[in-house]
This record gives C-alpha cells, structure tokens and sequence, in this order.
C-alpha cells in the first residue's frame, strides 16, 4: 500500500468523517459544564488546524497566483507597467517595519498612501450614500394601507428625533429635550428589534449542531457518556472543586 | 519626513481617485489596474507578515514552560495540515478537505454555538423591566421574536404584520439615525486624513 | 415562598443550559415531523426569489461567499437553496469566497449538491465556476471588476463567454455573517448592479434602510430565511423538498418558547424581589 492510499485511508474512511465531527462537538460542548482540560484540547488543535489552513490556501490562493507567476513572467517579458508591482511590492514590504520600534516610521509610506487614496474614492460614494438616504426621507407621507402610511410617518419622525438624540452641542432641554426622549425610544426598539434576531440567530447556530448529533445517534450518546465520564473523574480526583459565586455579574 | 512625505503620496493619490469620480475615463484601463493588481501584491505581503507574527508567537509559547504542551500540540497540529496540503492538494475529496470538514468546521461552528446557552442565560438575569426605555426594548424584542418563529403566525394572524411593522419603521427609524451618523463620521475622518490632519495611522 | 425566590435568584446556569439543549434536541428526533409548521415567505425574501425567476436560461448570477464556518447554520441553507435555484433556472453561478475559511466548505457543498442526478448535467466551468479568493478589498474588487472581470480573477472557462465587466452581471448575491458587504451597498449607486444580500439573523435589522432606499433587492433574514426560501423554490419546482433550514424551524419554535419562559420568569422573580425590598 503506498503513502497517498494510506493517508485516504485513515482520513476518508467511514469512521474518521462520522466519530470526529460528533467527539469535536461534543468535546467543545463541555466547556458549558465548566472549563477543563479536554475543552483547551479541542481549542489548541481547532487552532493549530485552522492557521495550517489558512496558510495552505493563502500560498495556493493568494503567493502562487499573484505573486510568484507574476514574478515568473516578468523575467519572461518584461512590460512597462510591470513597473507598478515592484513599487507596490517595495511599499508593503514596509509594513515588515511595524515589528521594530525605532524604524516603524518607514511602514508609514504604505499606510499613508493606502489611507489616502481610499479617502479619496470614499468620500463621494459616501457623500452619494447621505443623499440618498435623505432623499429617500422626502415622501409623501400619504402611501395608501395603514401600515404603509404610519410606516412612513414613525420612519421621518423618528430618524429626525433619534438624529436629535445624537446632537449634543444644546443642552437636552424643551422642545429638543423632548424630541430626544421620544428618539432614545426609537433606538430603543431598534436595540429591542436587533436583541429579538440575536435570538433567533445563535439558537440557529445551536440547532445547526444538534442536526449533526441527530443524525449520528450512536456517536453522539457514546461521545457523551464518553465525556461526562471524564468529567466526572476530572473534577472528582484531579481538581478540587472551587466553591462558584453564581451572581448576577456572570455574563 | 517621517509623517510628510507619506501624506503627501497619499494626498495625491487620492486627489487622481477623487476626480476619478467626476471624470469618467480620466484613467486608462491600465492605471486604473494600477491600484487593483498592485494591491494583490500588497496583499501577499500582509500574509507573510501574519506568518512572520504567528511562528514569532509560538516560539515564545513553546519556550514558556507553563503552556508548552499546547503549544506544541497546536504546532504539530499546522505541521499536519501543512504536509497534507501539500502531499494531496486541496479540492474536495482529499486528506486536507476531510480534515477540514471533520475538524476545522465542527469545532468553529460549536464554539460559536455556545453563545446559544449564553443567550438563554443573560436572557434571564439581565432582560428586566427596569425602566420604560427597557420596557420598550422588553416588549419590541419578544413581538419580533414572536413574528420569528412559525408558531406567532399560528397563533394570530396579526403578529407576523405587527413584527414586521416594528422592522419596517421604528427599528429602521433608529438604524438610520446611525447610518447618517456613520457617513458623517466617515466622511470628516477621510477629510482629515487627506489633509494630513488626521495622524493615527502613522507612526513615530 | 422567599425559600423559592431565593432558589430562582440563584438558579444554576447549566439548569437553564440543560433546558434550552432539551428544547432544541428534542422536535429534531424522529417521531417529532409533525411539529414542522409551515413558513410563509416574508417579501423581503420572496423578492430574492422574484428576482432570479426573471433571470433567462444563460444568464449570470455572481454569490459573494463571504462567511466562514462559524455562520455555517444559518448561511449555508440559503446558500444551497439559492444554488438549487440557480441551477433550476439554468443560469451560469460564479461563486467568489471572500472568506478563505469559506472556500472549502463551499465546494464541498457544491459538490454535493452537483453529485445529485438532476444536476448531473452542471460541468464545472460551463454552468457553474468557483472563484476562490483574491486578496484584495471588496472596494478595489469591485472596481475592478467593473475594467475587468475575467482578469480580476485570473480564472479560465467557457463560462466566461460574453461577461466582459460588472454590467454584464444579471444579479449578485452577498452571504455575509459581518459587514463585508456594507462596501457593496455604498457603491451600488454608482455602479447601480442589482444586488440581493442573505445575512445572519443578528445583523438582519441593520440592513431594512438600505432595503427601502433600492440599494438592496431582497433580504433573508438567518435561517427563517433560509426555511422562507427553500419553501418558495419547493413550492414552484418539486413538492416537500425539505431542507435543513425548514427542519430546523421547529426547534427554533421551542428554544423561543422555552427563552421566553425564562424572560417572563426573570421579570417576576425581579418585580417579587423589588416589592419584598420595598
């Protein structure tokens, strides 16, 4: 058996792609119990993994196809405006510079012209994006059904009082005082609104992983117990448990 | 000189993309690709310096005695992946792909799930009716949480148009208020940074 | 009844933990379909839908995968139902990963779903090509993009027929779990694309302005929305295709039901506690 059929076989076969993923997540699941040796396990591999991941796409993604086949080419044939990756090239390399203390002054040829030419293409699109938003606020208010009239109303109204909320070179009192009460209420059912779909959204994160145990039964119970046993063990012979203070501060 | 000339390249850069705006074809196809293609180099560049940091840091982790053993895990963990990257490739269906979907993913995606029991946990000790403004924030969040779920719809017709309502206007309301808020920021931090007003991003 | 004040005062946090397990586990094991209440489309999804229904067989659909596996349960849904679609209506799909986590999870994906026999005719390619990653921000791509489209990638295919620039683009869809694509919607009014965004539940809110002001055609909200599209593309092609999205909704009813219990039960515990301290 050569090298390459080994490795598939030890990284493709029924039991590497069904026991792994449950025993990962049953293994991070233990965190919820109380932090512990087999959590910081699953956390230093879920790392070392994820930097050789990334290491591996960015040279086949990223080093290879723009930097060394340009590179390649270039003693090939040499056009002019190959001339613009050299100096592009010399630029970053000074952000290398960043890690001394007393020549980081030279990454400042990068960082300043990357700032200012992104100021410069920014600064219209962002001056399109306040107009259309304003534009958008001049309505007629009249739009028909209920809902869409009483839609349009509380949208001016209540971006005009929230905008009055954020102004604070006047003293919140009278007439403007009131208009930021009524604005700081208008936030707050953004807050409310953007709090209900946080909900939504991690129990999805949640229900995502419990799909996974579903449909591998024998995994997940074997994982569990496996785990719960360790834990048990654990906390019992290995560590004294410390008293914890439940208050309201967690979280 | 440390400070000037930086901002001086970057003033001129971005005056040509500032009128870049107002004059359509003021640039050549190749100079606009100027900017494009150089900063995929540029971009090269950041990735060895994001190796550079975490080789740098693990070493000092390694010679440190407390955490070594994770260390070293973690390391031989990189060099794993590092060699079937490069033993096999890495389309789908290969060691490193399996690797991926196997351990990478189950491990982020149930890290990340824990903010699921976090949720339910702060849900209980801190979303109190305190104040009226919490009370409005209380009351908003379980109509859009109801108008979430399939269930609200089963239960009055009405909850799904009203949740939808408070997504439409006061909540939209609010979130422009930030929205214009943001480009204003935005647009007087560019301003200063293309006068050169604005230093931050430059070192001594 | 001060002795129960105090225990629910001080309720253990893994006992709310265990519950909310329990609520989501239990309606995902067999025996439990008949918990799964159907969804009806909100417009903000059905207009993603509408879109991609008026496209013609050949034309281009861009995705911009900008998530990685942390957003998984709730993006890559949308992301299938999306390119089932896609292949339903014959339309060429470039997908971009913008998250170089991204990039396998999204081919394994594609893989999967090309291995099903009605899709056994989609060559990578031809119908469908998967642009990996470039490094460069989304500004500078999309500017690019708008030169170049084919350099910008410096990818080859018979997919590449025709499709010069941006405006030869007939829809692009974002998937992002953060604010990648807030870039996108800045510079839609210049480049005036068509452009429908599918984001997590968390950031849903943040994106109905842009939705009023024409920047975005079509929002799906988090899994709901996922389940929404899935519910439409089954309705129009095949019966009961359920996806993991549209199982997932019945958990998401209860763990909602049982975090609300816990919302109501912290509010009496805190009025009781305020009225005893008077």
């Amino acid at each position: 058996m050569d090298f390459n059929a080994l490795l598939d076989n030890i990284f493709l076969n029924d039991i590497f792609v069904t026991w792994v993923p449950v025993l990962a997540t049953v293994m991070v699941m233990s965190f919820l119990y109380k932090d512990n040796p087999l959590y910081k396990i699953g956390e230093n591999i879920f790392i070392g993994v994820s930097l050789g991941y990334m290491w591996i796409l960015m040279w086949q993604y990223t080093i290879k196809p723009f930097f060394i086949m340009p590179v390649q080419d270039m003693f090939v044939e040499f056009h002019f405006w190959d001339i613009t990756y050299i100096i592009w090239f010399l630029l970053a390399l000074t952000m290398f510079f960043r890690f001394s203390r007393k020549k980081a002054w030279v990454a400042n040829y990068y960082f300043g012209f990357l700032f200012g030419y992104t100021a410069g293409y920014y600064i219209p699109i962002a001056v399109q994006n306040i107009l259309l938003q304003s534009t958008n606020l001049m309505k007629p208010m009249n739009q028909g059904s209920f809902f869409e009239t009483t839609k349009w109303i509380v949208i001016i109204f209540g971006t005009f009082a929230a905008l009055m909320y954020f102004f604070f070179s006047k003293p919140h009192k009278g007439v403007l005082g009131k208009t930021a009460r009524v604005g700081i209420v208008i936030m707050m059912i953004f807050f409310g609104a953007a709090f209900g779909s946080t909900v939504m959204g991690r129990v999805s994160l949640f229900i995502d992983r419990a799909l996974l145990l579903v449909d591998f039964p024998m995994q997940s119970i074997v994982c569990t117990i496996g785990v719960i046993i360790y834990l048990i063990i654990y906390f019992k012979f290995f560590k004294k448990e410390e008293k914890v203070i439940d208050d309201e501060s967690f979280i | 000189m440390k400070k000037e000339i930086p901002i001086l390249l970057g003033l001129i850069a971005g005056i040509l993309w500032y009128g870049e705006f107002f004059i359509a074809g003021m640039f050549q196809e190749n100079q606009k690709l100027f900017f494009s293609n150089g900063m995929k180099i540029a971009g090269v560049v950041g990735v060895l310096v994001g190796v550079y940091s975490v080789a740098r840091q693990n070493y000092y982790k390694i010679k440190n005695k407390n955490e070594r053993y994770y260390a070293i895990l973690r390391v031989s963990m990189i060099l794993l992946m590092v060699f079937l990257g490069l033993k096999s490739g890495t389309s789908s269906g290969t060691p490193f792909s399996s690797m991926f979907m196997n351990v990478y993913v189950p491990f982020q995606a149930t890290v990340f799930s824990l903010l699921a029991f976090y949720i339910a946990s702060a849900a209980y000790r801190s979303f109190k009716a305190k104040s009226v403004e919490s009370a409005v924030l209380l009351v908003a969040s379980i109509i859009v949480m109801l108008s979430k779920i399939p269930l609200g719809g089963e239960m009055w017709g009405q909850i799904p148009v009203i949740g939808e309502w408070i997504m439409d206007a006061p909540s939209s309301a609010g979130r422009r208020a930030i929205i214009f808020g943001g480009y204003l920021g935005s647009i007087t931090m560019m301003i200063r940074i293309f006068f050169g007003l604005e230093r931050s991003h430059l070192s001594e | 009844m001060n002795n129960i004040l105090e225990k629910l005062k001080k309720i253990d946090r893994r006992i709310i933990y265990f519950l909310v397990f329990l609520s989501i586990i239990i309606p995902l094991l067999p025996g439990f379909d008949f918990l799964i209440f159907p969804v009806p489309p909100t417009k903000e999804t059905r207009a993603i839908f509408d879109e991609v229904e008026k496209l013609n067989e050949g034309d281009v659909v861009f995705i911009d995968w900008a998530f990685d596996p942390s957003s998984k349960a709730e993006l890559l849904p949308m992301f299938e139902a999306f390119f089932k679609h896609c292949m339903k209506k014959k339309v060429r799909v470039f997908i971009y990963y913008a998250s170089i986590n991204g990039i396998n999870l999204g081919k394994e994906s594609v893989k999967k779903m090309t291995a099903l026999e009605e899709f056994s005719w989609c060559r990578e390619g031809e119908n469908y090509i998967n642009m990996e990653y470039i490094p460069i921000t989304a500004d500078i791509r999309i500017f690019n993009m708008d030169v170049d489209f084919k350099g910008t990638y410096k990818k080859e295919g018979k997919i590449f027929e025709g499709v010069e620039t941006l405006k030869d683009i007939n829809y692009i869809l974002g998937l992002s779990g953060s604010v990648y694509h807030q870039t996108h919607i800045d510079m839609q009014i210049r480049f005036n694309y068509k452009f429908g965004l599918a984001v997590t539940a968390v950031m849903g809110p943040d994106y109905v302005p842009f939705l009023q002001t024409g920047q975005l055609t079509g929002l799906a909200n988090g899994l709901r929305g996922a389940a929404e599209y899935e519910r439409l593309v089954s309705d129009k092609y095949e019966n009961n295709y359920y996806g993991s999205a549209t199982k997932g909704m019945s958990s998401l009813t209860f763990s909602h039901l049982v975090i609300f219990g816990f919302v109501i039960m912290g509010n009496i515990v805190y009025f009781m506690d305020k009225k005893k301290r008077g």
